[in-house]
């Protein structure tokens, strides 16, 4: 399995290397609706109630705080 | 032959050293965009639900551009716990196993008091190099029965005119476990590795992938959840035994659209895997809208489904190799709807009067979670958790 998504990434990186949105067209892209994660320290708040209320955590992009709570 | 290995090597030691010098020598005017803004961001966050856990955890952050390539970053972060518990049963066990907080003292009728305080301290450094970030971040949590140092180190390298980004991570924990009714003292050793991809695919989608690996050994089990066992009709209660080792992976994707100019989609997906057999499915989907040129508003909702770790019982006859209760490693799916305001200041025309500021930018998140388990939990006999989120907060960037 994870050398299956390994290459799915690596196929991902060439596909989708190439395409360029020029500096011009980006207007779009840096609006705050368009950012994925505007504000990392509410996403890590909000990661942390759900790594202590579920068996799974990961691939989220966010980093929450060690702690004893389960 | 050796002498040819030799050479081989000082070859390619050269051409890695021409590389990182063309990396660290790339102009850094065109990205100093990307470092954090200079910025204090105060959240007053409070988490409760219907297992009687309140939390309530109030976190600042400051950012500071300390030159044009280096952002420096602080936070502390509080956690006060409060719970009516397992101990309001028969028989009362000594300490909290819904939020792992030592019990308090006053007996079942006493008012609500912080079982457990944890003081959360952050700092961290972003440093421009050539077209990428490194990113360094040092991490002590501390309360009295459990102490974790972490050290993150993140580097983002973008490519192709900053529409490709590429990300290489590593996060090291170090935990200490010494329980108040115990007399011993454990560690818990956490690494995970990150690699992250980021692609601007049109003037209007952005794609992400995400992956995880994470290694965690030593004591994974949580020692103040307990597991009731019956021998010869009497009820007694044990710790909890994990296995030592928990290989954790995970990968997601996740697209974001803009729909219109005042309005964008984002959808994503995780799978994740572990060695405890636990598989899991995550979706989520979120809309954002301008509701107005300062304001706007998130709709989202996450669902997740997981299997049960290999080990997971609700029941013990005997006591066994491996054996939990922990009703987190159970089959459950859970969902969750969430519900963002962001207030931007700089509306000069508006009638409040702390909305004309353009630095300021105020946050409301509002968080239902409803987790459903396969099997009710031992000492509530419940299946649902229901738990609510909030937080507010406010950054002001300078």
């Amino acid at each position: 399995m994870s050398i299956r998504i390994l290459l799915l990434f690596c196929a991902s990186l060439i596909l989708f290397g190439c395409a360029t949105v020029k500096p011009w067209e980006k207007e779009s892209l840096s609006d705050p609706i368009m950012i994925i994660d505007e504000n990392p320290i509410n996403a890590g708040l909000k990661e942390h109630f759900l790594d202590y209320r579920e068996g799974v955590e990961g691939a989220t992009g966010a980093e929450s705080g060690g702690c004893g709570c389960g | 032959m050796q002498q040819e290995q030799k050479a081989a090597v000082v070859g390619v030691a050269k051409k890695l050293i021409l590389f990182l010098i063309f990396i660290f020598n790339f102009s850094t005017l065109d990205f100093a965009q990307l470092l954090p803004a200079n910025e204090t961001q105060v959240n007053f966050s409070g988490y409760f639900d219907d297992f009687s856990v309140s939390v309530l955890y109030p976190s600042i952050s400051l950012t500071k551009r300390v030159s044009e390539s280096t952002s420096i970053t602080a936070r502390y972060l509080v956690d006060m716990i409060t719970a009516a518990s397992i101990k309001n049963h028969n028989p009362a066990p000594k300490v909290d196993v819904v939020t792992s907080a030592s019990g308090r003292s006053g007996g079942r009728n006493s008012a609500p008091t912080f079982d457990e305080v944890r003081h959360e301290f952050n700092i961290g450094v972003a440093q421009l190099l050539g077209s990428g970030i490194l990113t360094a971040d040092g991490l002590y949590s501390t309360e009295s029965d459990y102490t974790s140092s972490t050290l993150i180190g993140n580097f983002t390298q973008y490519f192709a005119e900053n529409n490709t980004s590429l990300q290489l991570g590593i996060v090291r924990s170090w935990d200490k476990v010494f329980p108040k009714t115990k007399n011993w003292k454990k560690d818990k050793n956490v690494t995970t590795l990150n690699l992250n991809f980021s692609q601007n695919i049109s003037k209007s989608l952005i794609l992400q992938l995400l992956s995880s690996y994470t290694n965690n050994n030593g004591l994974l089990s949580d020692n103040y959840q307990l597991v009731p066992i019956s021998i010869n009709g009497t009820d007694s209660l044990f710790d909890p035994i994990h296995p030592d080792l928990r290989i954790r992976r995970a990968a997601a994707l996740s697209l974001k659209y803009r729909l219109t100019d005042q309005s964008s989609l984002q959808a994503g997906y995780r799978y994740y895997w572990d060695s405890w057999d636990i598989t899991s499915n995550t979706y989520s989907a979120n809309y954002e809208r301008y509701l107005s040129k300062h304001i706007i508003l998130d709709v989202g909702w996450r669902g997740n489904f997981q299997t049960q770790a290999f080990f997971f019982k609700q029941k013990y006859l005997i006591p066994e190799q491996y054996m939990t209760t922990d009703i987190k490693l159970d089959a459950a799916y859970s969902n969750e709807v969430q519900l963002d305001l962001i207030l931007s200041g700089g509306d000069r025309q508006s009638f409040l009067p702390f909305m004309k500021d353009e630095r300021v930018q105020y946050i409301f998140n509002l968080n239902f979670y409803l987790r459903h388990t396969n099997t009710p939990y031992w000492f509530n006999n419940k299946n649902n958790l229901f738990a609510t989120n909030i937080n507010i907060g406010i950054r002001y960037r300078y």
